[in-house]
């Protein structure tokens, strides 16, 4: 017993240690490279905390992967914790697949590095953005239950154990009983009781037929691969196959060759131990950037930022990243730059390109959908507001998320359709984290008298178009006219609306845009761009220079800009020479963009 | 091991012990639940009702249900009140052609009181056990998962026909069936492996239904009862949207037609009334004999902006299927100038008494208006009503005939003003329309978290047998079979 502890000790402690320190880092990896990825897929989720929740694990094949997987979700958005949630199940699965290797017979020696490779494998496939987080669990509940059943000492016992398993872990945790049943006939009967490894799997067999037959089992093939946990509008990544294959190949090389490494000197067992744990480091990080959606990472830090509110956030973070060349990102710039009310100050900071930078197209995705949905809703496009939330809801995989609900509220509320919010409060009533919000909103339900006394909501449904017609009839400016002849106040659309004109370098519309809004409620004052856009307009009438109020500075700047223009007439490299001074200035984008 | 047998079997006898309900004290006051469910018929073959009150219940309560010497008490589930499935249906069968009296029973602190009693007829006719209907998100431009499936009335079941997680989330839309025939359907699919799906006694044809003469794909359906012809729109459609309006969008046809699918022969068959430049025809049905096909018919107007101007006549036309040949003359019945509202979905009653249609204001996409109603034809008399006991503020479009006549299926957004749920009303033999009553569901608060509409809901004899695998390889993989351009 002694030298058993002694082997252990000398063999297994550094080799914890050195997990421990990995988890450590895959915690830090995970917290520094997708800590938004965690808050999109909470924000795209909805646990709704009741019964009939629950009683979903029942219903369907997978059922409790599922409802445990969309449980953990709701955590996802909290900072450092949702890092951890999202590793729990993956970092759980090296201690199991420890005691399973020692079950199957692999040495002290080895156990801890290659254990800790399953782990490596899973959370490179949960990296992906498609694959539920309920593919985890219920391979951690697969192996759970093949080492207590390794536990039951009496073959004939287990064996009959095993095989009641099969249908229990198929209905409960989905297509993951093919591991459970593989790496159950590699643990238990691979060597010896041939005829019962047949029989579990003629179980096996007869339960997928008896599931297919019945209905219960749609695709045959999906209910034999990790794709089961894959979201079904994409194509299944074949490589995502590792996260079964690799721990079955551990398992079963243990069993080919129980007694490896145990006659290694300690010097080469060492040696061993380290490449080891070097390879399954070196996998991760060479392989990590494949499995991670790196291309997405900064779309739904923009989204968590404007879920959030959080617009200095999102403007600091932008800032570091100029020039944007993304619309996307371009059309967040500005919805951040308009909801701090200097749009027009600041419109020509990110170098926007076209009239697209304000709202990009839709393109039948959730995020792009839920961006024009937030813009509208800046705006004060309520009706427009609605439907891209909606479009954004029926795109999401499970057709229902938390930020697309929370829109729907606001804007039936705001268009006056309170039975539908209520429907939607009442969803998210029975969630833990927006229970609170839901009450809050509750109280606008059949009582306009609150609503319009509300800063957000009342501001928004005075700002309500007063005439109908149909939606982008008449093109995005007129959309914007619209929500001013309602509200002549509101500041946002009023620096969408000239924005949209300087962006189109459309000149007379900005001049006739100057003599409709200047002077109104929303535009005492012409905010820089606007300024820069007047002299543009006007570039000898001193007059209007005055009657506009443009500042000497701006008047200076463009003096100097127009004398430096005409000077490197004929030069090459004007643009860039050009750059250098003015390149926040509606003349550099009005000439060279 | 015996106690603990012995413990759980007290436990479950516990369990459905149900509470001694003597009532003490009765009050004049109306049940919560009588707005409700006062004064509704049931088919006698229906699935247990659910009984959700209008407001929050202060105190304990029971529903006892009696009639006829049965008595059934009925306790709180998570805020709704349903009662057992055979338990419910004993007392159904007992009650044929009578009432179910409704006692809402508290346990106040004095002992049991109980609310006025209302009762609840048991119609002597059932109806048809199945309800097929589409399953889909009450969106715009985006869809993802739907589904055609199938609900049995007299119990819960629900079953997929076929869901579009199954065809590469495609659009699959307008099942339609023969004079309520599951084993006689057609269904279509949009976007991919589009085309539609035409299921005869097991057998499963797909279509492509352009021709360079029709304006589209063949769109809404109507089978004529012989079986050999199926009605069809053609349109040219499009959506907007309102930027303030009680409708939240607009689905408008620019263009459309109608003509006559001859299944036989594969050919489409119409005539200038019916395909006509200046006017759109659409919503297309035949009488319950087959001698007569009913459409919808609006002067072309200058669209969008005119958009309010649309309004649809009730016509009708002679069809003679022997000579695949349509009458000369078309009747108006339903003026829709005269009288300011504008028709779709006529379907006429089994007995051929009655023509059930949907009317609103202007435009024919009934299911977005708040304002549409169904009304009556009594095609005897020719008198044209509200049915106000089906109609509610919000939106009545969609509806369908049981094969007695007897009962109606409608779809409704009463619930929530956006997903639409359906209803289903008795009507007598004089034309009188009962109060409707919502599909029973399994669980009480079921319609409260639903984020689908009921989309069409077609009353069938039976279940749809077709296999389910069998039609999505043929959705897939099927052979297409070009429709015969229209001569």
């Amino acid at each position: 017993m002694k030298t058993l502890w002694f082997n252990y000790l000398k063999y297994c402690l550094p080799d914890w240690g050195v997990g421990v320190l990995l988890c450590f880092l895959l915690y830090a990896h995970v917290a520094y490279y997708i800590p938004y990825q965690l808050c999109e897929l909470e924000h795209e989720n909805l646990f709704v905390s009741d019964t009939d929740t629950w009683m979903r694990v029942w219903e369907t094949p997978g059922g409790l992967a599922d409802v445990l997987g969309l449980w953990l979700t709701q955590f996802l958005a909290i900072p450092y914790v949702g890092c951890f949630v999202f590793l729990l199940p993956i970092f759980l699965l090296w201690p199991v697949m420890i005691c399973l290797l020692r079950q199957a017979g692999a040495s002290f020696a080895f156990v801890v590095p290659v254990a800790f490779g399953s782990v490596i494998t899973q959370l490179l496939v949960q990296y992906d953005f498609n694959f539920n987080q309920s593919g985890s669990i219920a391979l951690l509940a697969a192996w759970l239950f093949l080492y207590f059943l390794s536990q039951i000492k009496p073959s004939g016992c287990r064996w009959a154990m095993f095989m009641a398993g099969i249908p229990c872990v198929a209905w409960l945790f989905g297509s993951i009983v093919v591991v459970y049943t593989l790496g159950g006939l590699i643990l238990f009967f691979c060597r010896r009781n041939y005829m019962w490894a047949v029989v579990s799997l003629a179980v096996l067999g007869v339960m997928l037929a008896v599931g297919y037959g019945t209905g219960c089992i749609e695709n045959f093939r999906l209910f034999l691969s990790p794709a089961f946990y894959y979201c079904s509008l994409v194509e299944f990544p074949v490589v995502h196959w590792i996260s079964w294959v690799i721990p079955l190949l551990l398992i079963l090389i243990v069993r080919c060759f129980p007694s490896f490494g145990s006659s290694l000197r300690l010097g080469v067992r060492g040696i061993v131990v380290c490449c080891l744990w070097a390879v399954v480091t070196g996998c991760f990080l060479h392989y990590d950037p494949s499995f991670r959606n790196t291309s997405n990472q900064t779309l739904w830090r923009l989204n968590h930022y404007s879920f959030m509110e959080d617009w200095k956030g999102m403007l600091d973070f932008l800032s570091s990243r100029r020039p944007i060349t993304n619309q996307l990102y371009m059309n967040y710039a500005n919805m951040a730059l308009a909801q701090i009310g200097s749009l027009g100050d600041h419109a020509f900071y990110f170098h926007p390109r076209g009239v697209k930078a304000l709202l990009v197209e839709a393109n039948s995705t959730a995020s792009v959908y839920m961006l024009m949905s937030d813009v509208q809703y800046t705006i004060g496009g309520i009706a427009d507001s609605q439907r891209y939330a909606f479009e954004a809801q029926t795109a999401l995989p499970r057709m229902c998320g938390v930020q697309t609900l929370m829109r729907l509220v606001k804007t039936n509320l705001i268009l006056g359709h309170d039975a539908v919010a209520e429907k939607y409060l009442a969803l998210l009533e029975k969630t833990w984290f927006y229970k609170e919000w839901a009450h809050r909103y509750r109280k606008f339900l059949h009582n306009p008298r609150a609503l319009e006394a509300d800063v957000e909501l009342g501001e928004k449904r005075r700002g309500m178009s007063k005439h109908n017609r149909f939606v982008m009839s008449h093109g995005w400016n007129r959309e914007l006219e619209d929500v001013l002849q309602s509200d002549p106040s509101n500041r946002k659309a009023i620096a969408y609306l000239g924005l949209s004109y300087l962006l189109a370098k459309d000149l007379q519309g900005f001049r006739n845009f100057l003599e409709t809004y200047y002077g109104t409620e929303g535009l005492k004052q012409l905010p820089l761009a606007f300024q820069q856009g007047v002299m543009a307009v006007y570039p000898q009438d001193v007059e209007k220079w005055e009657f506009y109020r443009v500042s000497s500075q701006v008047k200076d700047l463009y003096l100097s800009y127009v004398k430096q223009l005409q000077g490197l007439q004929g030069y090459p490299g004007k643009k860039r020479q050009m750059k250098k001074e003015y390149e926040y200035t509606f003349w550099y984008y009005y000439m060279f963009t | 091991m015996k106690h603990l047998l012995y413990c759980v079997l007290v436990l479950v006898g516990l369990g459905a012990c149900t509470p001694d309900v003597r009532v003490d004290v009765r009050w004049e006051e109306e049940s919560p639940f009588a707005g409700e469910y006062a004064g509704i018929v049931v088919p006698v073959n229906i699935a247990p009702l659910n009984f959700i009150p209008t407001d929050s219940l202060v105190f304990e309560s029971v529903l006892v249900l009696s009639g006829s010497g049965r008595r059934l008490v009925v306790r709180d589930k998570q805020g709704a009140f349903i009662p057992e499935l055979k338990a419910w249906k004993a007392l159904l069968s007992s009650l044929r052609g009578k009432e179910i009296e409704v006692e809402h029973c508290v346990k106040t602190e004095q002992g049991w009181a109980s609310y006025r009693p209302f009762t609840i007829a048991v119609a002597n006719e059932p109806i048809d056990p199945y309800l097929v209907y589409r399953l889909i998100p009450p969106g715009y431009e985006k869809w993802h998962e739907m589904g055609i499936y199938q609900r049995n009335l007299e119990n819960f079941e629900e079953q997929a026909v076929i869901a579009n997680r199954q065809t590469d989330y495609n659009c699959i839309n307008c099942h339609s069936f023969c004079d309520r025939d599951p084993d006689r359907m057609m269904l279509h699919m949009r976007a991919k492996h589009a085309g539609t799906l035409l299921i005869e006694q097991g057998g499963i044809t797909k279509l492509d239904t352009k021709t360079d003469r029709t304006l589209s794909s063949l769109v809404y359906p109507y089978w004529h009862p012989g079986g050999q012809f199926i009605a069809y729109s053609v349109n040219d459609t499009k959506q907007l949207f309102h930027v303030n309006h009680s409708n939240r969008i607009e689905v408008i046809d620019y263009a459309s037609d109608v003509v006559v699918y001859d299944v036989r022969r594969n050919e489409l068959l119409t005539t200038p009334a019916l395909f006509s430049k200046e006017n759109m025809e659409t919503f297309p049905a035949f009488s319950a004999d087959g001698t007569k096909l009913y459409f919808c018919s609006a002067s072309n107007q200058n669209m969008p902006e005119d958009y309010e101007k649309v309004r649809y006549h009730l016509c009708c036309i002679d069809f003679d299927a022997e000579t695949h040949s349509f009458g000369q003359q078309v009747d108006t019945l339903f003026h829709a100038e005269i009288n300011r509202k504008s028709v779709s979905f006529p379907r006429v009653s089994p007995d051929g008494h009655f023509l059930l249609m949907t009317l609103s204001d202007y435009g024919n996409f009934s299911i977005w208006h708040q304002e549409a109603d169904l009304w009556m034809i009594d095609l005897r008399t020719g008198k044209t009503e509200a049915v106000d006991e089906w109609n509610s503020s919000s939106v009545e479009s969609y509806h369908s005939w049981s094969s007695n006549g007897r009962w109606v299926v409608f779809s409704s957004r009463r619930g929530d003003g956006l997903y639409t749920r359906p209803y289903i009303a008795y009507m007598d033999h004089d034309g009188k329309a009962y109060k409707p009553f919502v599909l029973p569901q399994k669980e009480g608060g079921f319609y409260q978290r639903f984020m689908y509409s009921y989309n069409i809901p077609e009353l069938v004899k039976g279940p749809v047998e077709v296999d389910n695998r069998r039609l999505v390889k043929q959705a897939l993989d099927g052979e297409i079979i070009k429709v015969k351009e229209l001569e």
